[in-house]
């Protein structure tokens, strides 16, 4: 009897987390999960790195080559940027212009995708409001955009991608060309194929994104590389974001509207750079 | 008082089961997730007196919710439904093992999957053949997470002493829950 009492109570209580403490309900999960899932990345990055180390000896050698020279050309270009840099800081107090927010990247590693139901294309990083994360700080990757930071915990933080169908982006496409001017358009995530369409497939193919908005007079030639605007102040200007696949007129007729391709893999994404307000490598 | 082991068993096979739920990541060759969280419920509902079964429910749609960015009565909402569904059924066929547990949370994990998607409303049109081909992936996932769940806590249930084998007059020995 006294058994019950007890299931009796902790069901009550449980019942009540839900409904009055929904946000410590997420964060306690999250970060009892969270020396696991740290755990398991760094088991990656030690045991795993060292076993495929042995497994692939022979692709090394060239393989480091290859990297060494790709950091050396990088060591000249960060020397360049910073000399742009120090030139662009000189230069916009010369003409009293307005700085960019100051921020700092940080690296963050992925610990894991989607979460447990995967309804929302997300994924969730190892790093939280203790490292200075908040919520809205973009995340990035070398090759182009990853998503930005829609919810945090003390350790770790939930990142919606730029593929969900309820993010959107402020973009522009890079030199559309003379006399053109610039083009810019939302970009709204993937999702989905509509209803309208009948084509069934098994086999699972990223769904495009698509830039909505874009001037109907002007058709992007297909490849064209699609960067961040820095409108909405969410995403610093000039990020990759994807490349055009093709665009169209939209139902209205008023605007045109484009397909995107990513520009990176989400599948593929370990560890991410997020622009943090506080804490990191200062931002350019 | 004797120690209930009910509510450790549940507590490390929940969060066994969230842990692994999390982890193993969709691809783009197979995008749902494995519902080891919900098998651990069902086989609650299924085994465990009413107050721990209940609580398994809320507790396991509560981890599903919040590590899943959802609502955060969503799931445990339909694990409740589910909870007296199964129990009806169990007084008639069902029972606790791992063959009948993988159709049961292959069907379960349709119907989570339904479920979820008209009370979140992910901005996209539901009757679509995307949310088809979901639908028809979440089948395989929901009887592997079966398999793996119900034999997990079967023998989670037999090492704690929960579940008992009883030894008949016969000489064949019965499993008898302790409920």
């Amino acid at each position: 009897m006294k058994q019950a009492k007890l299931w009796v109570w902790l069901l009550v209580l449980s019942l009540g987390a839900l409904v009055f403490w929904r946000a410590g309900v997420r964060d306690f999960s999250r970060e009892a999960l969270y020396p696991y899932e740290n755990a398991k990345v760094w088991l990656e990055r030690t045991v795993w790195v060292r076993v495929r180390a042995v497994l692939l000896r022979a692709h090394h050698a060239s393989r480091n080559a290859m990297l060494e020279r790709d950091v050396a050309r990088l060591r000249i270009a960060e020397a360049e940027a910073e000399a742009l840099a120090a030139e662009v800081t000189r230069l916009r107090a010369l003409l009293d212009f307005t700085p960019p927010a100051a921020g700092r990247w940080q690296a963050a590693p992925v610990l894991s995708r989607g979460g447990t139901s995967a309804v929302w294309q997300s994924v969730r990083l190892g790093k939280g409001s203790l490292h200075g994360l908040r919520e809205g700080d973009p995340v990035v990757v070398p090759e182009g955009v990853v998503g930005r930071v829609a919810d945090v915990s003390a350790h770790t933080c939930e990142v919606m991608l730029v593929t969900d169908p309820n993010c959107r982006v402020a973009c522009e496409l890079e030199t559309p060309g003379e006399g053109v001017g610039t083009v810019r358009g939302i970009l709204y995530g993937g999702g989905a194929s509509t209803a309208a369409d009948p084509t069934l497939t098994l086999l699972y193919v990223v769904d495009p994104l698509r830039l909505r908005y874009l001037a109907r007079e002007f058709e992007p030639a297909p490849r064209t590389r699609v960067l961040t605007s820095g409108l909405g102040q969410i995403f610093p200007k000039g990020l990759t974001v994807g490349y055009v696949l093709e665009s169209r007129l939209e139902a209205n007729g008023l605007s045109r509207e484009a397909s995107v391709m990513p520009a990176v893999d989400m599948a593929a994404v370990d560890e991410v750079f997020v622009l943090s307000r506080g804490g990191g490598r200062r931002a350019p | 008082m004797r120690l209930d082991m009910h509510l450790p068993v549940l507590a490390v096979t929940l969060f066994a089961a969230a842990l692994l739920q999390d982890l193993i990541p969709v691809t783009p060759s197979f995008p749902v997730k494995f519902v080891f969280l919900t098998a651990v419920a069902l086989h609650a509902a299924l085994t465990k007196p009413l107050p721990a079964a209940l609580t398994a429910a809320v507790w396991a749609g509560g981890l599903t919710d919040a590590l899943g960015g959802l609502p955060l009565l969503c799931t445990a909402g339909f694990l409740l439904v589910a909870f007296v569904l199964v129990r009806l059924m169990h007084r008639v066929f069902l029972e606790a093992t791992v063959f009948q547990g993988m159709l049961l949370v292959a069907a379960a994990a349709v119907l989570q999957m339904v479920w979820t998607r008209l009370w979140v409303g992910t901005g996209q049109p539901f009757f679509t053949w995307h949310t088809l081909k979901l639908l028809l992936y979440a089948v395989p996932a929901g009887m592997t997470a079966g398999v793996a769940g119900f034999a997990i806590c079967g023998l989670t249930d037999r090492v704690s002493g929960i579940v008992k084998p009883v030894k008949e007059g016969n000489g064949i020995l019965w499993a008898e829950t302790n409920r």
